[in-house]
């Protein structure tokens, strides 16, 4: 049994529930029958490989669908063995470059020659050319960019490449103007919550609007988010009550509750016990940036407003040094300290004033 | 033996398996050393006077009596014939006097001493192992494996008492030298023990040197199972007593003199200055005896203790010229602390223990009678500080360990030495700076000191000396190894069972995977996967307590770029209470007294008599 979010996954452009002027935009672009690479952006959630595959789907037909997957081995110069996983159709094949790190590089001229280097066999029945889709082109380091660059002008006549990225800020200049760029913006709150509707009623459940609207609200503007959270509920209570309490994961619950002891109180004792918890937080996979934003959160709300600039500042401070070093445990940590270390002092301030 | 075996391959068909005159005369001359004689003398100039005037009897060891005890009536059992009494491991410092103990008696209970020496036969290998001409001429027998080489040593040497002297039964078996292959693969070294045990019948004794830095390899030539399972007897040997050591080299000088007249003979004080300089090191100090002896003597006080006065001086100048002269004074005589005071000649590079290293840092202890030297300007009274007892880069260099390695140590024990959260904050924020640094991959081997001075000295700047003695503390080891191995695991799991969602990792980890598991719990399915590992918070990874630190364990060595880090330790519960007791008791005298805490903890088992 598949999640909703995979069981409702609208599968042509047609379908799609919002962005549909934009989906009519998209339609137009291939029913020519040819298109220039696209780059195509926006927060996860928003629906961006849904809109790939079901361009795809408008391009080549269902075969689209019938997935297989493959493991590409490469050499790097330097003789070490890389393996990367892909997702690959008759028509298509995708790939997460940033999966091997260092050496996307690589992978992204060998593969893209591999594809590149294989005629369409059946070009009347076939599009004369095949898709390459790269995810996550915005984690590529600057030499990989630069590399893409250079094989996209290349092989032009054979592939098309897709490529997919959060933001096309940290995408290089080169290659955003090689490609046809399409934002694919988050959806409206609204837009979920009649999403979430849609969803329920083909799964004949009724959620009452309220709850939809929360689940929405709650979600951060994140389909994905929205879909599993609501499909959360279900499984823990149904009938849905309009009151009933949207689980969030788990680890943000534990964020928060950590926070919370940071402002409860300011000592090296309550930091080691802080730090056991962002120990645990690390082995359950929670990259280090996404706990600098969550602890920063939660702090600055509660704090003086006074503190909240200086509090931000700090937390930028150590979140850049965080990319600069390798140990994420010291920079998080000493974000914390410093964090104890400003906010004791205001307390004991404001206190000395009372008095 | 292989190699002596081959030689005779020319002249003769028949083998033989070992050769007692050959073996005797190369390892054990011990036997031979004539007592005193006329011989020694011409041999004098030439030879070394470790080898020269070894110990012939058990009165002239350098060694504690207890231990000699201990070892002897392992000799006696053993020969008694008591089941379990076939191996002996003896480990210890280098130069403690553990082969020269285990010959002595060996002699005086009339065993036959063989001792395995790694054969050169291996020569072959460059010649055929390559890749791609892996071509073995017709009629060319491989020669056989060391491994091979030495089971047949092993067992035989065992198994058969010797041919020519009929007169001694049994046979006591050497190992000081273990084959490589063994310390690569320890396994395989078992393999042939277990084999032995059920063979042989002689005396086997290995003899294993203790290091500081990587993990010693006692631990993995011979784990505690195996031990327990061979019934292994382990006597562990301390380094020689400063006492002792000065009878031993009293002896050799008396013996000296004795063969070939008195030649100049060092004073007291030079000795003692040798004997400092040379860490508990019979070997290094009798070497440097006779090195200094063939000098001048006059000079001879000068060689070993001059150096590290003039380094005192030079050290404390900076501080202030006119004081230094009290400096030397008040410096207890023998401090054993004396990361300067090696000596010229003879000097052992003693390495601290990660333990006492840890300790110096973080304890940070202060000049408190020197008072503040250069008192700063009132805007920066913040900063000042009593001038501190160790040098940040001497400990360092004497730990034998990776800077970046260092830090996650100091990160996991520093909490508790720090008063108030503004200095935590201020250490911490050092630590960033050195990771920083150490994240500069380019540079590593230069900046490397950098990062360890960066990191030490700022954790003792923002020491500020306040907190209460609080107590004892325990050291362990960093989680951050186990959190970061069991982080990429579960990553890669995840990665796997995800293969076909092709989600960014943020977006895996966030959001699909904890909601995920939310639904599959709440549906009753899903137990032990790893998404309900990583996205419920029920059962927790890390909490699994954080492995002390024992005073002589030495870090085993982590890559430190690896990423598949792991700090796999099993031990004894018995040794690590043992340690923690043994190291609490140092940490007491480091802590809180002042005196010559390294001095009693050296002989404070046996105090010399």
């Amino acid at each position: 049994m598949s999640l909703w979010v995979d069981k409702y996954r609208p599968k042509e452009l047609d379908k799609l529930d919002y962005h549909k002027e934009q989906a009519s935009h998209m339609k137009k672009l291939v029913e020519s029958g040819d298109f220039p690479h696209l780059l195509i952006y926006g927060p996860s959630g928003a629906g961006k490989k849904t809109r790939i595959m079901a361009l795809l789907r408008e391009l080549y037909g269902p075969g689209v669908e019938k997935l297989r997957i493959e493991h590409e081995n490469f050499v790097t110069p330097s003789k070490k063995k890389l393996e990367i996983v892909t997702i690959a159709s008759n028509y298509h094949i995708e790939v997460n470059p940033s999966d091997v790190g260092f050496y996307d590089r690589v992978v992204i001229q060998e593969l893209i020659k591999n594809i590149a280097s294989s005629q369409q066999l059946d070009t009347g029945s076939q599009r004369e050319f095949k898709v390459i889709i790269l995810s996550e082109v915005d984690k590529l380091t600057k030499d990989a960019q630069h590399a893409l660059r250079r094989t996209m002008e290349k092989y032009v006549a054979s592939c098309r490449l897709i490529l997919c990225a959060n933001s096309s800020s940290k995408v290089i200049p080169a290659i955003r103007s090689r490609c046809f760029g399409i934002r694919v913006p988050a959806p409206k709150v609204e837009e979920i919550a009649h999403i979430l509707q849609i969803i329920c009623k083909k799964e004949s459940l009724s959620l009452p609007p309220e709850m939809a609207q929360r689940i929405a609200e709650k979600s951060g503007r994140n389909l994905r988010r929205a879909i599993l959270m609501c499909e959360a509920c279900r499984v823990q209570q149904y009938p849905f009550s309009s009151q009933q309490k949207i689980s969030s994961p788990d680890w943000e619950v534990y964020l928060q509750d950590t926070a919370r002891r940071i402002v409860d109180e300011q000592s090296p004792n309550r930091l080691l016990e802080v730090r056991g918890r962002i120990y645990e937080l690390l082995t359950h996979c929670i990259p280090p940036d996404v706990i600098f934003k969550g602890l920063l959160k939660e702090l600055v709300r509660n704090c003086d407003g006074e503190l909240k600039c200086e509090i931000t500042c700090l937390a930028a401070f150590h979140e850049y040094r965080l990319g600069q070093g390798s140990k994420a445990i010291y920079h998080i940590e000493a974000f914390i300290a410093a964090f104890m270390a400003v906010y004791k002092k205001f307390l004991e301030e404001s206190m000395s004033a009372m008095f | 033996m292989a190699l002596k075996g081959s030689k005779r391959k020319l002249t003769g068909w028949v083998t033989p398996s070992f050769d007692d005159f050959e073996v005797s005369s190369s390892t054990a001359q011990t036997k031979r050393r004539p007592k005193g004689s006329g011989k020694k003398s011409a041999k004098g100039g030439l030879s070394l006077w470790v080898d020269l005037y070894a110990p012939t009897k058990r009165d002239d060891l350098a060694v504690h009596k207890k231990k000699i005890e201990e070892v002897e009536t392992w000799i006696v059992e053993a020969m008694s014939g008591i089941r379990g009494r076939q191996f002996l491991l003896l480990s210890g410092p280098s130069g403690c006097g553990k082969s020269a103990t285990m010959r002595v008696l060996a002699r005086e209970a009339g065993l036959n001493l063989i001792e395995w020496i790694n054969p050169t036969s291996s020569y072959y290998v460059s010649v055929f192992e390559d890749e791609e001409s892996k071509w073995i001429p017709e009629g060319y027998i491989m020669p056989p494996t060391q491994i091979e080489v030495f089971q047949e040593f092993f067992l035989r040497t065992c198994k058969y008492s010797s041919v020519c002297e009929p007169s001694k039964k049994n046979n006591l078996v050497l190992i000081e030298d273990f084959p490589n292959v063994f310390l690569r693969d320890p396994s395989s070294l078992h393999t042939v023990l277990r084999k032995f045990r059920n063979v042989g019948s002689g005396l086997v004794v290995f003899i294993v040197t203790d290091t500081t830095y990587r993990q010693s390899s006692v631990k993995t030539l011979f784990p505690a199972d195996i031990q327990q399972e061979l019934s292994m007897i382990h006597i562990q040997f301390n380094a020689i007593a400063n006492s002792i050591l000065l009878k031993a080299l009293n002896r050799i000088l008396g013996m000296k003199s004795m063969c070939e007249g008195s030649g100049p003979i060092p004073s007291r004080e030079a000795l003692e200055s040798l004997i400092e300089a040379s860490g508990g090191d019979v070997r290094s100090s009798v070497n440097a005896l006779q090195f200094a002896v063939k000098k001048d003597v006059r000079q001879l006080s000068e060689l070993f203790s001059g150096t590290r006065k003039s380094k005192r001086l030079s050290k404390s100048k900076p501080r202030n010229g006119s004081k230094s002269s009290t400096v030397l004074l008040q410096e207890p005589q023998g401090s054993q602390d004396d990361f300067g005071g090696l000596a010229a000649v003879g000097g052992k590079d003693t390495a601290l223990f990660l333990f006492r290293a840890l300790g110096k840092i973080l304890y940070c202890k202060r000049d408190t009678e020197m008072g503040i030297m250069d008192p700063l300007p009132k805007h920066l009274k913040a900063h000042e500080r009593m001038p501190v007892l160790e040098n940040a880069e001497e400990v360092y260099e004497k730990m034998a360990m990776g800077a970046s390695t260092l830090n996650t140590f100091l990160h996991q024990n520093m909490t508790p030495f720090y008063a108030d959260i503004d200095s935590v904050s201020q250490a911490l924020h050092y630590m960033t700076d050195a990771d920083v640094l150490a994240s500069e991959w380019t540079d590593r081997g230069v900046l490397e000191d950098y990062v360890a001075s960066v990191s030490v000295r700022g954790l003792m700047h923002a020491n500020k000396g306040s907190v209460s003695s609080g107590g004892l503390r325990t050291f362990t080891r960093p989680q951050w190894f186990s959190v970061h191995k069991q982080h990429q695991e579960q990553l890669s799991a995840l990665k796997y069972d995800y293969r076909n969602s092709f989600l960014s990792l943020e977006e895996l980890t966030t959001v699909l995977v904890p909601l995920k598991a939310k639904v599959d719990a709440a549906r009753g399915k899903g137990n032990f996967t790893v998404t309900r590992d990583v996205g419920l918070f029920t059962h927790s990874f890390s909490k699994s307590t954080a492995e002390r630190l024992g005073e002589h364990d030495a870090h085993n060595g982590l890559p430190e770029m690896d990423e598949e880090l792991c700090l796999g330790m099993t031990k004894d519960d018995d040794e690590i209470s043992r340690n923690a007791l043994q190291s609490n008791e140092e940490l007491a005298d480091d802590n809180f007294s002042n005196d010559d805490a390294d001095e009693d903890f050296r002989i404070d088992e046996f105090p010399d008599d």
